[in-house]
């Protein structure tokens, strides 16, 4: 049985880009079958999805570049500067 | 120097923060020389080139460039 004239649009949820929402921030990464994807949280939404890197890149890449500053260097961001510092509690 | 230049970003080669302001160190199209711009500056003139600087960084991640379809490497007696 095929349903041609179905709901498409019920069956296929939007995500990614597609969801027309602002991206918020990347909240991680992953590599997906040699393939770079992000963890992209939506403002306004609680969702988050992974979309492709080559597409983050180019929609939103002030946010890639922040994950990447946060991640890869230890220069700590304007943004994050915490002077209440001892995350490390050794007893 | 820098984006004074009028050249146009090739790569960057590093990156630094020695000097309390995250540096990257950028490469210029058709020169030889490489010139230290503040981070903040080429995320916004270049950001393409700011990113692909960080994939390559990934420990886990192969960019597309450099993927390797030669071969294992296993060394047999």
């Amino acid at each position: 049985m095929d349903n041609k004239g179905g709901d498409e649009k019920d069956n296929k949820k939007s995500m990614g880009f597609d969801r027309g929402l602002e991206p918020s921030k990347i909240l991680g990464a992953a590599d997906f079958s040699g393939e770079l994807m992000f963890i992209i949280k939506w403002k306004g939404c609680d969702e988050v999805d992974l979309v492709p890197a080559k597409e983050a890149n180019i929609k939103c890449p002030q946010l890639v570049i922040q994950f990447y500053e946060k991640r890869l260097i230890c220069h700590a961001p304007d943004d994050d500067k915490n002077t209440d510092g001892n995350e490390n509690s050794a007893n | 120097m820098g984006f004074d230049r009028g050249l146009e970003p090739s790569k960057i080669l590093g990156a630094t923060d020695s000097s309390g302001e995250l540096m990257s160190l950028m490469k210029w199209k058709g020169s030889d020389e490489a010139d230290l711009v503040p981070a903040k500056q080429a995320n916004i003139k270049c950001p393409q080139v700011v990113i692909q600087l960080y994939e390559e960084r990934l420990a886990w991640h192969t960019p597309d460039d450099n993927k390797n379809t030669g071969g294992k490497e296993n060394s047999a007696d």
